[in-house]
């Protein structure tokens, strides 16, 4: 071999090879910065959280009330049990409007017998823009009272938020997907801030976690487990990760980018200001929250936007790969969206550090992440085949193998020390896996997790960035859900359930 | 071979043996670093989990000792000497472990027998040593000592209390809040208010709480005083607890910030203030404020309208149903529902008039009215 | 005459032992659950003489369960005694309108709670 190829190959292996290695060591270490952060978090607030006041927020009558906007389409075997448990919350006012996107199944007829649903020729404003018209308006008479439930012609999910909006009548909006199951003390949680600083807060969210193998009781997550499908225990440790340690860090920072669909909550004037969710985007909570952060930093406002690590929402997630992948590539893309659309606040000082840090981040960080994931799992291949093939005496040609094995524990070990720190915070703050064999279950998921799910996600993330910057039709996913393990005889019954509709992207 | 090829491959040779290893090294390091730490945490937590069960069964075991007589003398006829005897001889240990449980205890109940628990709770020395924890530098132990003292409605704290409202950390300055609110003790009601646009804020709405509760103090001057301090939150605070608790005295106050405040946030709370309140002098400016330049300001005054109830209401209210915001609409529809016959006959007409938008909204008072009718037909009254 | 029947239903420990305690000391034989649906089984299972409810419990609320026992046939006549922290104008006028017989606001008394039930006791024998 020439020395010219010798060079060249040197330069090619070497110098791919550090690029790479730096990269995940950066985006791992940002990731540690952020895990420390989180952790600190966790330690004052957790600590001081019996301080705050959660029961006398609960009695008192200065408490802001709160509009509960949930979207539905075809959700007859649940919607129910949803809606009771929103019903059952603890908090003292609020309502709760289930927006009936033009199901074509029983969903409101179930709601109508469930409820005792009259129609009422209620007046809706058209403060935000929406599409499908409002067709009529139902109120429940018998037993919770404060169930709204509009049914309107489909026009896709944030019209359906945004009809919700129009209809609230409380200053605060809480938008929840139909297969979220609050802790009982959540909405207490995310509205606290708003209460304790109400010139300032505009927009909290809490944790969104796995409900996969959790014990559900009445519309309440009462035991804590790990699931039994390995696709769900990895997303389970995947979720504690990017939501629980990722969301807290930034918010720490005071550089929270997007907050979750699934939970958060908005003060609603300023969502109406800025023109509700937009409906030409996928992401469209998160894009929410962006465009929030640009016309309040454009208009000069100081203001915050809030993670509150403790009030949970526990949501189903995906057990088979298709509808996974589809949930993925939509989520990948919809960030990619929200990032090609607000391009000009990436590294601008004007939207303060969310401009300057988080959108760098997510740019660098999230969505050139799974590229730079797939060249490293073909580097490693051809690496180690070459390694492979000279040992056996097959080639000449000799490579350096200790470069793979640097960019493996740093792209690769790193991560898995990354995701056992996170489970360790939760075990420290939160404690709520109450048997120690799944904690066992957790460490081994997140270990697993770098073999193969990783490099599944990145392989559809890449997908689905192609897919935004090309612009291509979306793909929507049907999610058939197999309910939860549930305790209660009468529902056990929740059986299938088919849902179309987004969930925030993570981290 | 040409330069560049040359340079390269000796560049190559250079960072071969000098910056390539010592890369490796460093990043070998640096992420061995990581791997201890976090092998530190794990132990940590590992440690704590174990032992943290092992603790809580301990607790478990102590507080069973006291919950007993605890619960004897809280849920007593009269004073209970033998349970009293047997607190007062329990050992510190299990005393110390059982004072969480006896301050949510206190909090759930009131009466005599809560007094007895407090006597308790002094003689052993539990509020001296709380009063002493209140310089802690801990946070935690400055919240749980604000909590016991509140709980125990301890007076003779007040004073050292008060400074606490402009702790550092937020939660004590919180705890400190409530626990004055507890407590009772009118004198709090200056630093109260004080504390709401100092520079370590309490959030107003604590404060009102607070305040509503300590005895008579929505009668007292500090509140009228407080109506006319510099800062807008102050003055927001009083307009709010006065119509938690205000009596005639405080409608005039009220009044007067509603017509004359030059924050629009204080005029909507003056309005909905007078809402609660209710009293007739509200009428006049609340049909003033009815044309307010704010629509939220003008939603307010068109639902405190209802409350406030008159016959003389109606033709204000009515004149409000073509406002261009929905929401002022909708309140002064739902108003005139609570006015009785005079104020439906009003929205019937409306609803068979010539203004179509004005129309819908009687429409729809008119029929959550029958609702809500229905409802009480339906339970038999 | 056997003892009076009491069923108390509240998700915090602490109420439901304050509540047991002070009226097993005046000799009624107390039922306590956690929450909603357990009391209304308790109720089907042995016909309380009264029932105690807290009003923000899981599942089912006290309302609901006060609801469900007046729909009911035989445990319509049973008197309710609602004991909960929510103490606005709105919440207790919801209470009474759920068929409640009496509402008793935390933080309570418990001798006023025990005076109320012999009143509530006494009324529903006449």
């Amino acid at each position: 071999m020439t020395e010219l190829e010798h060079a060249l190959s040197w330069w090619l292996v070497v110098g791919l090879g550090w690029g790479m290695i730096v990269y995940f060591l950066l985006i791992n270490t940002s990731f540690l910065i952020l895990t420390f952060l989180a952790g600190a978090e966790f330690i004052s607030h957790v600590r001081r959280s019996a301080f705050r006041g959660y029961d006398e927020l609960f009695s008192s009558a200065l408490t802001p009330p709160v509009s509960i906007l949930m979207p539905a389409y075809n959700e007859s075997t649940g919607i129910v049990e949803a809606v009771r448990a929103m019903t059952a919350l603890r908090y003292p006012e609020y309502e709760v409007i289930v927006i009936d996107d033009g199901s074509t199944d029983e969903t409101l007829e179930v709601l109508t017998r469930a409820f005792d649903l009259v129609e009422v020729p209620k007046v809706v404003p058209a403060e935000v823009a929406t599409r499908g018209a409002v067709e009529a308006v139902h109120m429940s008479t018998q037993g919770a009272r404060n169930v709204v439930v509009v049914r309107k012609a489909n026009g896709g999910k944030s019209d359906a938020l945004n009809t919700g909006i129009n209809l609230a009548r409380y200053p605060l909006v809480c938008m929840v997907d139909a297969d979220s199951v609050l802790d009982p003390d959540a909405l207490l949680h995310v509205t606290k801030p708003f209460a304790d600083d109400p010139e300032h807060v505009v927009a909290t969210g809490g944790v969104i976690r796995a409900a996969n193998g959790c014990r559900v009781r009445a519309g309440r997550v009462v035991d804590v487990l790990m699931p039994r499908p390995w696709l769900a225990r990895i997303q389970v440790v995947e979720y504690l990760r990017a939501f629980l340690i990722g969301r807290t860090g930034w918010s720490r920072v005071g550089a929270l980018l997007i907050i979750s669909g699934a939970f958060g909550l908005f003060r609603r004037d300023l969502v109406v200001q800025a023109g509700g969710l937009a409906d030409d985007c996928i992401g469209e909570d998160a894009e929410l929250v962006v465009r929030l952060h640009r016309r309040l930093a454009e208009l000069g406002r100081d203001y915050r936007i809030v993670f509150v690590a403790e009030p949970v929402a526990w949501t189903e997630v995906p057990e088979s790969r298709e509808v996974l992948g589809k949930q993925r590539r939509r989520w990948q893309r919809g960030i990619t969206e929200i990032l090609l659309r607000h391009r000009r606040m990436v590294g601008n000082p004007r939207y303060g550090l969310v401009g300057v840090l988080a959108m760098p981040w997510f740019v660098l960080f999230e969505v050139l992440a799974p590229f730079i994931e797939l060249a490293g799992v073909v580097y490693l291949a051809v690496i180690l085949g070459i390694a492979g093939l000279h040992d056996a005496g097959l080639i000449g040609f000799d490579v350096d193998t200790t470069l793979a094995l640097l960019l493996l524990a740093a792209a690769w070990g790193y991560a898995v020390l990354l995701t056992l720190a996170a489970l360790a915070l939760e075990e420290f703050s939160f404690r709520r896996y109450r048997r120690r064999r799944d904690l066992w279950v957790a460490v081994l998921a997140a270990v697993v997790e770098n073999v193969g799910y990783r490099q599944l996600t990145a392989w559809w993330r890449v997908s689905g960035t192609v897919q935004a910057l090309r612009s291509t039709p979306p793909e929507w996913g049907t999610m058939t859900r197999k309910g939860f393990t549930n305790v209660d005889a009468g529902a056990a019954e929740a059986g299938q359930r088919v849902q179309t509709g987004t969930r925030g992207p993570s981290a | 071979m040409s330069i560049a090829a040359t340079a390269a491959r000796d560049l190559h040779t250079d960072l071969d043996a000098t910056a390539i290893p010592g890369l490796t090294r460093a990043a070998g390091v640096g992420l061995l670093t990581v791997l201890l730490l976090l092998t530190l945490l794990f132990i940590v937590v590992a440690m704590r989990r174990l032992t943290a069960e092992y603790f809580e069964r301990r607790r478990a075991v102590l507080i069973a000792q006291t919950r007993p007589s605890i619960l004897q003398v809280l849920a007593g006829d009269g004073p209970d000497p033998e349970s009293w005897a047997r607190l007062s001889e329990v050992s510190a240990k299990v005393w110390r472990a059982s004072e969480p449980g006896v301050v949510a205890l206190l909090g759930k109940v009131r009466g005599g027998p809560r007094e007895a628990l407090v006597d308790l709770l002094n003689q052993r020395g539990t509020l001296a040593r709380a009063r002493r924890d209140l310089r802690s530098h801990s946070a935690i132990r400055r919240c749980r000592a604000v909590e016991m003292l509140g709980a125990a409605g301890d007076g003779g704290s007040v004073p050292v209390l008060l400074p606490l409202l402009a702790d550092r950390q937020p939660e004590v300055r919180q705890v400190a809040t409530r626990a004055l609110g507890k407590i009772g003790d009118q004198a709090a009601a200056g630093p109260l208010l004080e504390a709401v646009a100092g520079p370590h804020p309490v959030p107003p709405r604590e404060v009102s709480a607070a305040i509503v509760v300590l005895e008579r103090a929505a009668d007292a001057p500090v509140m009228l005083t407080a109506s006319e301090s510099s800062d807008s939150r102050v003055r927001s605070v009083a307009a709010e607890v006065l119509g938690l608790r205000g009596a005639m005295v405080a409608a005039e106050v009220l009044v007067h910030l509603l017509l004359h405040d030059e924050s629009v946030e204080v005029r909507i709370r003056a309005a909905r203030a007078l809402g609660r309140l209710g009293v007739p002098m509200a009428l006049k400016p609340l049909h003033a404020s009815l044309t307010a330049p704010s629509p939220e300001l003008r939603a307010v005054a068109a639902r405190s309208l209802g409350q406030v109830g008159g016959r003389e209401s109606v033709i204000a209210l009515v004149g409000c149903m073509d406002d261009q915001a929905h929401r002022v609409c909708v309140n002064a529809a739902e108003s005139l529902t609570a006015l009785g016959d005079p104020g439906r006959q009003a929205l019937r007409v409306i609803a068979n008039g010539r203004s179509s938008r004005a129309a819908a909204y009687a429409v729809e008072a008119l029929a959550l009215d029958a609702l809500g009718r229905r409802q009480l037909e339906r339970v038999g009254i | 005459m056997s003892a009076v029947r009491v069923v108390v239903a509240d998700d915090d420990a602490d109420i439901r032992d304050l509540v047991a305690f002070k009226l097993e000391a005046a000799g009624m034989d107390v039922v306590a659950v956690p929450d909603g649906a357990a009391a209304l089984e308790a109720c089907q299972s042995d016909r309380p003489d009264v029932v105690i409810l807290d009003v923000m419990m899981p599942g089912m609320s006290g309302l609901d369960v006060c609801r469900a026992l007046r729909d009911s046939i035989d445990l319509a006549a049973v008197p309710v005694i609602l004991l909960t922290a929510r103490a606005q104008e709105s919440d207790v006028a919801q209470g009474f309108d759920a068929g409640a017989d009496d509402y008793v606001v935390k933080p309570f008394s418990p001798r006023e709670l025990a005076a109320r039930v012999n009143a509530v006791l006494s009324r529903a024998r006449r």
